[in-house]
């Protein structure tokens, strides 16, 4: 089993105010999960990931997952994941798409892409309370995260 | 009018041929009558002298012979004269020169034979006079004496005289005569001739009328009778002629009928030959192409018509291969360059060999406009029910935006404070979270309602008793929940469809099946059979609560519930209207029989393969 030394940091990539409280909420409850940051566009997540622009000078940030919405501003969803994918250094940070869209299109995309994931955001707290008591015995008990 | 000529001329030859062989005739007895009265005055004349004669004769002395014929000369103004013995020789002559010499002349040898005077016309130094030949009698000197010459030889002439006699006295009476006779002929000609051509006349008037009959019959007009005004044959024609006429009348169907037929006809038609060529047009032709087409001939048809489009058949070349066209969809040209659309059917007539092509055109403009208008509204209604899809999908998509942070923000207030709260606003809230999941169920069924138009699955061939398989295996937890059982029969056929859509019409009807059941073993039968040529008919059978029959419509209908909220698991009410969409998209329809209590038949017709429609 996982060491509990080792705890998750996510990257959530998300516009909406409210999922990423809903999101933060329902993290809140797993121990492995030690912090949750937040871009709220995709150029906000490279500056963190590469301490670039306004985080010049910082510790780029290293995030054992990111969860990244497909509907942002300026950067979209995708774009970001393909600039992630392209870089040797963030290649290998796996992605997960949390996204309200279910179209097929957007899957597909996303999987050509690199997604290591696809999640359709739960519409109840319940379920979303479910999804990430499925999400963290996954991603911590059965995968290995490239810590 | 060249009959009556024939006829006068033929009168005229006939008249003329017998006045001249009459003219000739007559004055050729008169000639005859007239020599042979001046030979008997001069043989009355030589009977006065017939001693002398005798004398002269007897003696032979010229002299003698000389001078009684001196005498007879002075007496009847003979232009010569000779005496001949009994034996043809000449004892005297006027012309010395001939006497001595013998006659054996043709007229000469005909006087011998004659006791009478024979003669005839010659010319003596170019003088027409009586060349005649007189017998000179014997001496008579008793009866018995008589009796016994006559008996010795009757004929017996002392001798002859060859005599010319003048003309001149009789000339005159004959002209006369021949005058007079030439006059009769001439007026009874006349007579004749007027007679003859009023005859004609008569005769030729009923030709005539029977010329105008046959006229106006060969224009089609049956309905007019010869005046028959002769008693005569002719008038027998006419009578015929007439009868015919009447029986054609009544049997046959007249050219100018037919005429009238074709003019008022409101369809283009024309009469063209083999090739095309158009023979003759009627007005509605004239009207519709704006061509007068005259004069006949002078347009083909198959110049008029455009090329058909994708290789179809040229409409001649069908027409000689199938021997009719039925309202072949084609275009004509017209004379302004105007395309004009138009159904052409057309049949052969008359006799192989002179066999002429009839050809009628329906004008379908107005047709194709009504088509082109059809067209366009259905394009309009189908982009307004795709902006509708689209509508609906975008509104239900962004409502269920704030939709979320309401369920989810009061769910949390509910999870995380429920127990610091009143129990009354506690209540309150979890009503609020029901509600607002309830709302967010309604959206993502409109949501799914408009993705079966918005979203158009690639048709293939589809295995339909795998794709109810898998509908029930998406409902697995449901069956098991329930413990009903679903049996899909080994009758499914192979369709021609949406797959993805085509399932979730399978999944919908067993999920509403197993849902309005209340028996403690539910089951659900799904088969198919064969509905007619060209459909399918699926059956999905339950054993649920049924339907009562005046809600059999209604119940496909977008959100109609039959129960409350707190029933039979509170659906949205979309699951059938979403079956009923995926039917009605391919080319089928969806119906259900029902018992109440028993349970309900959902009957699907969809066809075998949408791309070969009925």
């Amino acid at each position: 089993m996982t060491n509990s030394n080792e705890k998750l940091s996510v990257l959530l990539v998300e516009d909406n105010e409210d999922d990423v409280l809903i999101a933060q909420r329902a993290f809140k409850e797993f121990k492995f999960i030690s912090a949750v940051h937040v871009a709220r566009d995709g150029q906000e997540a490279l500056d963190l990931l590469s301490a670039s622009g306004a985080r010049s000078g910082q510790k780029p940030l290293r995030p054992s997952m990111i969860l990244l919405d497909i509907t942002l501003p300026l950067m979209d969803g995708i774009a970001l994941l393909k600039r992630l994918k392209s870089d040797s250094a963030l290649r290998c940070i796996p992605v997960v798409m949390l996204t309200t869209s279910s179209r097929h299109e957007d899957i597909m995309r996303s999987y050509e892409n690199g997604a290591a994931s696809y999640i359709t955001k739960p519409a109840s707290l319940d379920e979303f309370l479910e999804l990430a008591r499925k999400f963290e015995m996954y991603w911590v008990s059965v995968s290995r995260l490239p810590l | 009018m060249k009959l009556f000529v024939k006829i006068m001329l033929f009168v005229f030859v006939i008249i003329g041929t017998a006045l001249s062989a009459n003219v000739y005739f007559s004055r050729r007895a008169v000639s005859e009558g007239m020599s042979g009265q001046i030979a008997d005055s001069a043989a009355a004349a030589a009977q006065d002298l017939a001693q002398d004669f005798r004398n002269a004769i007897a003696s032979g002395k010229e002299l003698d012979g000389i001078k009684a014929l001196h005498a007879f000369t002075r007496k009847t103004g003979a232009v010569y004269a000779g005496m001949v013995s009994p034996e043809g020789t000449v004892i005297a002559h006027t012309n010395v020169a001939l006497t001595g010499g013998a006659m054996r002349d043709p007229l000469m040898l005909k006087g011998l034979r004659s006791a009478a005077p024979v003669s005839r016309r010659v010319y003596h130094n170019g003088e027409q006079v009586v060349d005649a030949v007189i017998p000179v009698p014997q001496l008579r000197a008793s009866g018995e004496d008589l009796l016994l010459e006559g008996l010795a030889s009757p004929n017996a002439a002392a001798g002859y005289l060859r005599v010319g006699l003048p003309l001149t006295s009789a000339r005159k009476a004959e002209t006369t005569i021949i005058l007079n006779l030439l006059l009769v002929a001439l007026f009874i000609a006349a007579a004749a001739a007027a007679l003859s051509a009023l005859f004609a006349r008569v005769i030729l008037r009923q030709v005539a009328l029977l010329g105008e009959g046959i006229k106006k019959a060969r224009e089609g007009d049956y309905s007019f009778s010869v005046k028959v005004i002769s008693k005569d044959e002719l008038g027998e024609v006419a009578e015929s002629f007439n009868s015919l006429s009447a029986s054609l009348s009544e049997t046959t169907v007249s050219k100018k009928y037919l005429d009238s037929v074709l003019e008022s006809m409101p369809d283009p038609l024309f009469i063209t030959d083999e090739s095309g060529v158009i023979l003759t047009a009627n007005k509605a032709a004239q009207e519709f192409s704006g061509y007068d087409f005259q004069p006949p001939g002078a347009l083909n048809l198959r110049d008029l018509l455009e090329a058909q489009a994708g290789g179809a058949a040229e409409p001649f070349g069908l027409l000689s291969w199938s021997g009719r066209i039925k309202e072949l969809d084609l275009w004509f040209k017209g004379k302004d360059g105007r395309r004009l659309p138009a159904m052409l059917s057309a049949a052969f007539i008359g006799r192989e060999g002179r066999r002429q092509v009839v050809t009628v055109l329906k004008d379908t403009s107005q047709h194709k406009e009504s088509e082109a208008r059809l067209a366009q509204y259905l394009k309009e209604v189908e982009t307004v029910n795709n902006e509708l899809d689209a509508f609906a999908h975008t509104v239900s998509h962004d409502l269920k935006e704030p939709l979320r942070g309401i369920e989810m923000f009061s769910g949390m207030l509910l999870t995380d404070y429920a127990a610091k709260m009143d129990p009354q606003a506690a209540d309150y809230l979890g009503r609020v979270v029901k509600a607002s999941g309830r709302m967010r169920r309604l959206i993502d069924d409109l949501l799914s309602y408009a993705r079966v138009a918005r979203v158009r699955n690639p048709y293939e061939n589809a295995s339909t008793a795998n794709l109810a398989a898998e509908a029930a295996a998406a409902v697995s937890a449901l069956i098991e929940e329930r413990k009903a059982s679903v049996n899909i029969a080994g009758t499914l056929p192979e369709l021609f469809c949406d797959p993805v859509k085509m399932q979730q019409l399978f999944q919908n009807l067993i999920t509403n099946a197993l849902k309005y059941n209340d028996k403690p073993a539910p089951r659900v039968d799904i088969s198919a059979e064969k509905f007619g040529e060209y459909y399918w008919k699926f059956m999905v059978r339950d054993n649920g609560i049924g339907i009562p029959s005046q809600y059999f419509e209604e119940i496909f209908r977008m959100f109609k519930r039959l129960h409350s909220r707190q029933e039979y698991g509170g659906g949205t009410g979309a699951g059938l209207a979403i079956a009923k969409k995926i039917a009605e998209e391919h080319g089928g329809k969806i119906w259900v029989e029902s018992t109440e209590g028993e349970g309900s038949t959902f009957f699907i017709l969809i066809p075998a393969d949408v791309r070969k429609k009925p």
